[in-house]
């Protein structure tokens, strides 16, 4: 993607013919047109001019709007109490209503990966985003009964998920906190080698099912691919979390025997095994150890302060990146492993798919000057998959709706009788 | 509530059915309590509450009390030595419910006093919020007192969603059961119950219980859980409401006048210390290793090195700069400076300025933010590539003590330090570090960053002073200030007498009451007041002339900058 200027000049076009306003409105509303009018946008423009505390009646204040400023970024707030665009937003002016957000990405993951750094990806490290996602997304599911997961690609180097059921929607600040912690395994700063550390004699059933997702990759990804041994600097960086001194050494000496980060791995959990059973006296401190290194190595690492407040802004789905151009496409947690951050569709790929249907379209029309059904615009594009993805998502959603609303009135029914 | 307060003492009307209005040692209040007393009975009542919550403030810091039972013990003595013999009786009631005369005027006080405590905290956030942490606290302790039967009646008589399950359900999931719920051993022998996992943030933040579906399943050893929980949130919903019945009781002057004034009638210790002048920041530098806490002066040192710091680590030095004084232009002048190598200037101004004028209240909310004590630090979270939070907490063994050995503590006070901190006594390990800084010890236990600088500072310019005339002796004299609008160190020297002594056990005494609340109001320092104006008034401004930032797109900092609006919401 060249520069900003580019940008401008397809957004327009992305927003006029592209970006899904109708199934996006239908998402947000949830059902209740002033669900919709009390949500906050914000928008970033081209010079760098940010504005929040925007909102819209219908999808057609939206997307005017949006077709009118041409955001370069569009990012989706909470619910508020009362319309956010309404100047005389009162002292008790308060959010009441948001989706229940996790922020992965993968800059938080530099200690651990070897391929890339910073803002750079690779396919080698996008499992540690497919791993993030598996875990979290069985996580929400099973341990909080969630249902309605939306899971989108940031545009960059990472992942958003959303979790929309309306149970989530409604969840306090302090909830949300507690549920971020709950799934938030790494801990410690820059001063604390040990990022995990799992209290009790017995691993918690999440914790477990983490370990259960892990452990028939690990070796492949953590220890060959990413070569966690395999150098000194990660060896540097791997002994520290040892719990004594002379394990340290010991350990050391049993890694310079070794060559390859994989022998090393496994002359590590040899050596742990045996401090397990030998009845060693401090058995203790090595009763979980293999698996904490595991979980520092793999487990998602989140920014949870983004989940924690109702009125952190996240970006939307289907928003352009402005440095990559990519979409923030959604995509299914079933078949994340398929998922390519290099194919993602960019704005640029898609204005020319649209153009060059265009121009056969046209070629068609007049050679056979048949009077065609006018087909979607992104039906055209790659775009397409992700809109399924999106659609299906909102069918579950308003499927439940339906459900309710018919348990609802039955009773009323009931009652009557 | 209806608060009618009389001159003379006039009867409460209800007389009947009171072991009804009263049935449970325990109480959630939910009712606000009605009836009529003297304007001295209810002084005198929120008076005690207040002295009872500041003992258990002070209980709780004091590190040397290892179990929940020692510091009850210590609590229930203080409360004792204090002529606070009901609240000691309150702390150790279980439940079992006798119906004597004695019990019922005591559940009664303890009710009335806590709605009248609920009035005078509820306008202030900061104060709102030690309100909570101490009733809460006070709650947990009460709770520990109870008898299994005094919990089920409790269960009983609550509303609150949380049913015993069944054997067959129990079977079921014995297996994750036994994994999952903490410290059980025997999951046969134990009752489970469940309950939506909202209901019980404590044990879903520490993963001790075990979930399925969005239910947790709380042993009955947990069930205390469920009760602190309810308890919080009903507490702070009922502040929102005190807000407005303040508002009908507004005009009686007497009232409000004691309602405003009675949290200034002490000051903790943890308290934010706000320095009176202004330090330079060319200073800083010297000073970070003379006069910072370790939490802070790791800080500095990593900005230094790196030439930036997250949010969270901003966060918490640039309120310790503000609370030593450092003035907004001069903090805006360190941070730019600071982040020279990384980040030019105007990005500097377009990415990171905002938030330090936020910091000083002068963006976003407009809040008026304190800069954070030792319990707040001691127990954030702290992530990859962060560098805030309190060393002795967060760093493992091995940094702290290169980290010290750097800074020139010997072996000697080394292991002393090491192990205070392996033991959970942050605050002893950082007097310890106080003292091998200083070559002597602070003569006060400090609980706040900007209390250990305080410290420090009277330290050294007594030192100055009685050497070369160096220093300004009065330049970074200190004032202690309760959460905004408290009084004057030297004020609240006359309420707090003992606690200057380290034994923490200090409170008034039961002969320095606060008789008239008029007198009280007078003594507040008037730019104190305006302190504590400022923060009443909800202040907040419509913003719509849009931020102009660079480099937004980078979602990083981009997410920086929406904490900063975000951090007064959070606890
Ligand atoms: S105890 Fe308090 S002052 Fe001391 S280092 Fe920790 S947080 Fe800082
Ligand atoms: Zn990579």
């Amino acid at each position: 993607m060249g520069d900003v200027s580019d940008l401008l000049d397809l957004l327009p076009v992305y927003y006029s013919r592209l970006f899904p306003f109708a199934d996006y409105h239908r998402w947000l509303s949830y059902g209740n047109a002033a669900t919709f009018s009390k949500r906050e946008f914000s928008f970033t423009l081209s010079d760098d001019i940010y504005i929040r505390y925007q909102s819209f009646h219908d999808q057609k204040g939206l997307s005017d709007e949006i077709k009118r400023l041409l955001p370069h970024k569009i990012d989706i707030g909470a619910v508020y109490n009362a319309q956010p665009k309404d100047q005389r937003r009162g002292p008790n002016f308060q959010p009441v209503e948001r989706e229940l957000v996790f922020d992965i990405d993968m800059t938080d993951y530099d200690e651990v990966r070897t391929c890339c750094k910073g803002a750079d990806i690779c396919n080698k490290c996008w499992k540690f985003m497919s791993l993030a996602c598996k875990i979290l997304d069985s996580a929400l599911r099973l341990d909080f009964g969630y249902k309605h997961i939306l899971w989108v690609f940031s545009g960059r180097r990472g992942i958003h998920c959303w979790v929309c059921d309306s149970a989530a929607r409604t969840l306090s600040g302090q909830v949300r906190a507690a549920v971020a912690e709950y799934l938030q395994v790494i801990g410690g700063g820059e001063f604390m080698k040990k990022k995990v550390h799992l209290t009790g004699d017995k691993i918690h059933h999440s914790i477990k099912r983490a370990l259960d997702i892990i452990d028939p990759i690990f070796v492949e990804m953590c220890v060959k691919e990413q070569n966690m041994l395999g150098t000194e600097e990660g060896i540097e960086k791997f002994l520290p979390i040892l719990p004594n001194e002379e394990d340290k050494q010991e350990m050391k000496a049993l890694f310079n025997k070794e060559s390859t980060s994989e022998a090393r791995w496994h002359a590590f959990v040899q050596y742990i095994e045996s401090k397990r059973t030998e009845g060693d006296r401090k058995w203790y401190l090595y009763r979980h150890l293999i698996e904490e290194v595991k979980l520092q190595y793999s487990y998602p690492r989140l920014d949870i302060n983004v989940s924690k407040g109702l009125n952190h802004l996240l970006k939307s789905p289907f928003c352009v990146h402005p440095k990559t151009g990519k979409i923030c496409i959604p995509f299914n947690a079933n078949v994340v492993d398929k998922f390519d951050p290099d194919k993602v569709p960019t704005i640029m790929t898609l204005i020319e798919e649209i153009n060059a249907y265009d121009v056969r379209d046209k070629a068609e029309e007049e050679t056979y000057e048949l009077n065609k059904k006018r087909i979607k615009d992104y039906k055209k594009t790659s775009l397409n998959k992700s809109l399924h993805v999106f659609q299906e998502f909102l069918r579950h959603l308003e499927a439940e709706r339906r459900e309710e609303r018919l348990k609802g009135k039955l009773s009323v029914d009931s009652m009557e009788f | 509530m209806d608060y009618t307060a009389r001159k003379r003492h006039t009867t409460i009307i209800d007389t009947n059915g009171r072991e009804n209005d009263y049935p449970h040692d325990i109480q959630m209040y939910n009712v606000p309590p009605v009836g009529e007393m003297s304007l001295e009975e209810f002084q005198e009542l929120g008076f005690d509450r207040l002295k009872a919550l500041r003992l258990v403030e002070t209980t709780n810091c004091r590190s040397d009390l290892k179990t929940l039972e020692d510091r009850k013990k210590a609590l229930c003595d203080s409360l004792k030595s204090d002529g606070l013999k009901y609240y000691a009786n309150l702390l150790y009631a279980d439940g079992s419910n006798p119906q004597s005369e004695e019990h019922l005027q005591t559940r009664k006080k303890d009710h009335i006093s806590h709605f009248i405590l609920r009035l005078v905290y509820c306008h202030d956030i900061e104060q709102s919020k030690w309100f909570i942490n101490q009733e809460v606290e006070f709650f947990k302790l009460r709770f520990s007192s109870l008898e299994k039967k005094g919990i089920e009646y409790l269960l009983n008589i609550s509303n609150l969603d949380c049913l015993p399950i069944s054997q067959n359900e129990k079977l079921e999931m014995k297996e994750e059961l036994s994994l999952s719920s903490g410290k059980v051993t025997n999951i046969d022998i134990v009752d489970i119950y469940k309950v939506p996992f909202e209901k019980v943030i404590d044990l879903v933040r520490g993963r001790k219980i075990y979930l399925k579906a969005g239910m947790a399943y709380v042993t009955h050893m947990d069930l205390s859980s469920v009760f602190i929980c309810y308890f919080r949130e009903n507490l702070i919903a009922g502040l929102e409401n005190a807000k407005m019945l303040y508002d009908n009781i507004s005009d009686d002057e007497r009232l409000t006048r004691y309602l405003t004034g009675l949290p200034s009638a002490f000051s903790g210790m943890a308290r934010v210390v706000w320095s009176t002048t202004t330090t330079p920041i060319d200073k800083l530098h010297d000073l970070s290793k003379t006069s910072y806490p370790l939490c802070m002066r790791t800080l500095h040192e990593a900005l230094c090195t790196n030439s930036h710091l997250r949010n969270s680590g901003r966060m918490q030095y640039g309120l310790f700069l503000k609370g030593i004084g450092v003035t907004l232009e001069d903090a805006l002048h360190f941070w730019r400076d600071a982040f020279s190598k990384k980040t030019d200037g105007s990005a500097f101004d377009k990415k990171y300025a905002y938030s330090i004028r936020h910091y000083y209240g002068k963006e976003g909310r407009q809040t008026n933010y304190t800069p954070y004590g030792c319990q707040k630090i001691i127990s954030s979270s702290v992530g990859p590539g962060e560098y805030h939070g309190c060393p002795f907490r967060h760093m493992d063994r091995d940094s702290l003590c290169q980290k010290l050995t750097s800074y020139g503590v010997f072996a000697s006070n080394m292991t002393e330090i090491l192990d205070f901190a392996k033991d959970a006594q942050y605050h002893l390990a950082c007097a310890k570090y106080f003292e091998v800084i200083h070559n002597k010890p602070a003569s006060k236990p400090l609980l706040h960053p900007n209390a250990y600088f305080a410290e420090s500072r009277a330290i050294s310019t007594e030192d100055d002073s009685n050497g070369k005339d160096f220093d300004n002796k009065d330049k970074f004299s200190q004032n202690a200030i309760g959460t905004p609008g408290g009084l004057s160190s030297r004020k609240s020297d006359r309420y707090s007498t003992p606690s200057r002594n380290s034994d923490f056990t200090g409170t008034p005494k039961r002969n320095n009451k606060f008789s008239t609340p008029s007198r009280n109001i007078d003594t507040i320092d008037t730019p104190l007041r305006k302190v504590q104006k400022t923060n009443y008034t909800p202040s907040k401004k419509t913003k719509m002339t849009p931020v102009n930032i660079a480099e937004m797109l980078n979602d990083d900092d981009f997410t920086d900058f929406m904490d900063v609006d975000l951090m007064d919401q959070k606890s």
